[in-house]
């Protein structure tokens, strides 16, 4: 029982040293698509910089096809 | 639409003494966001503002934002009065900062980098210890999403 209490101490301690970004991510989450990473993760920087621009050029290219929109 | 290898060379090729910071670092180190801009720290030698300045003129750097018709002198003078510059580019949106919040001026951001090899270019890009450094510092929003993500790298990448 001493244990579990000491524990739940500690562990409070721990989040107020814990930067700010780690208290907040403990309570939320942030919606970080680890397969996304993961399939980055495999491939060269040339080769993330070159799929970046890719998607940079599909939504440029969607947004003309979407053509001007009315307020 | 932002031209990010293109704008590397030509910081690269005219020898610009340069850290890739921000978005396009969390990139290149393995995030898997979209950027629309590429963000340096730049040394602030006079050898290297003159370079820099020559290297991007032919890219009419203007301020992004400002009003049409608003006087902007791009030269090595104004690099010099100036330490951040937000600019619009004939390659695409470009932002030079002189120093980084949680870092420091260029060589504190410089010894947080390793060089990568980006297509031709070898360019020094902030690690991610730096890069977790300048978004506590920073704090915005982004930042918290940016922090989330270096958290996962980590955690895939450890051996």
């Amino acid at each position: 029982m001493a244990a579990k209490a000491k524990a739940a101490r500690d562990t409070a301690a721990q989040r107020e040293d814990a930067p700010w970004d780690a208290r907040i991510l403990e309570l939320i989450d942030a919606g970080i698509d680890g397969t996304l990473i993961e399939e980055s993760l495999r491939r060269t920087p040339t080769e993330r910089l070159a799929r970046m621009q890719a998607m940079l050029a599909f939504l440029e290219q969607a947004k003309r096809d979407r053509g001007p929109t009315t307020a | 639409m932002i031209e990010v290898q293109r704008l590397l060379e030509v910081l690269a090729d005219s020898g610009t003494e340069f850290v890739v910071i921000e978005g396009v670092a969390m990139v290149l180190r393995g995030s898997g966001r979209v950027t629309v801009d590429v963000d340096v720290c730049y040394a602030r030698d006079d050898g290297n503002l003159a370079r820099l300045a020559r290297a991007l003129a032919p890219y009419h750097p203007r301020l992004r934002g400002a009003p049409e018709g608003l006087p902007f002198l791009w030269d090595d003078r104004t690099l010099r009065s100036g330490l951040n510059f937000t600019l619009t580019t004939d390659l695409g949106d470009l932002d030079l900062l002189g120093e980084v919040p949680g870092l420091g001026s260029f060589e504190a951001v410089a010894r947080g980098a390793t060089r990568l090899e980006i297509g031709r270019v070898h360019a020094r890009v902030l690690d991610l210890d730096a890069l977790e450094r300048s978004k506590r510092a920073a704090g915005r929003a982004k930042d918290l999403l940016d922090l989330a993500e270096i958290a996962e790298i980590r955690r895939r990448t450890k051996p």
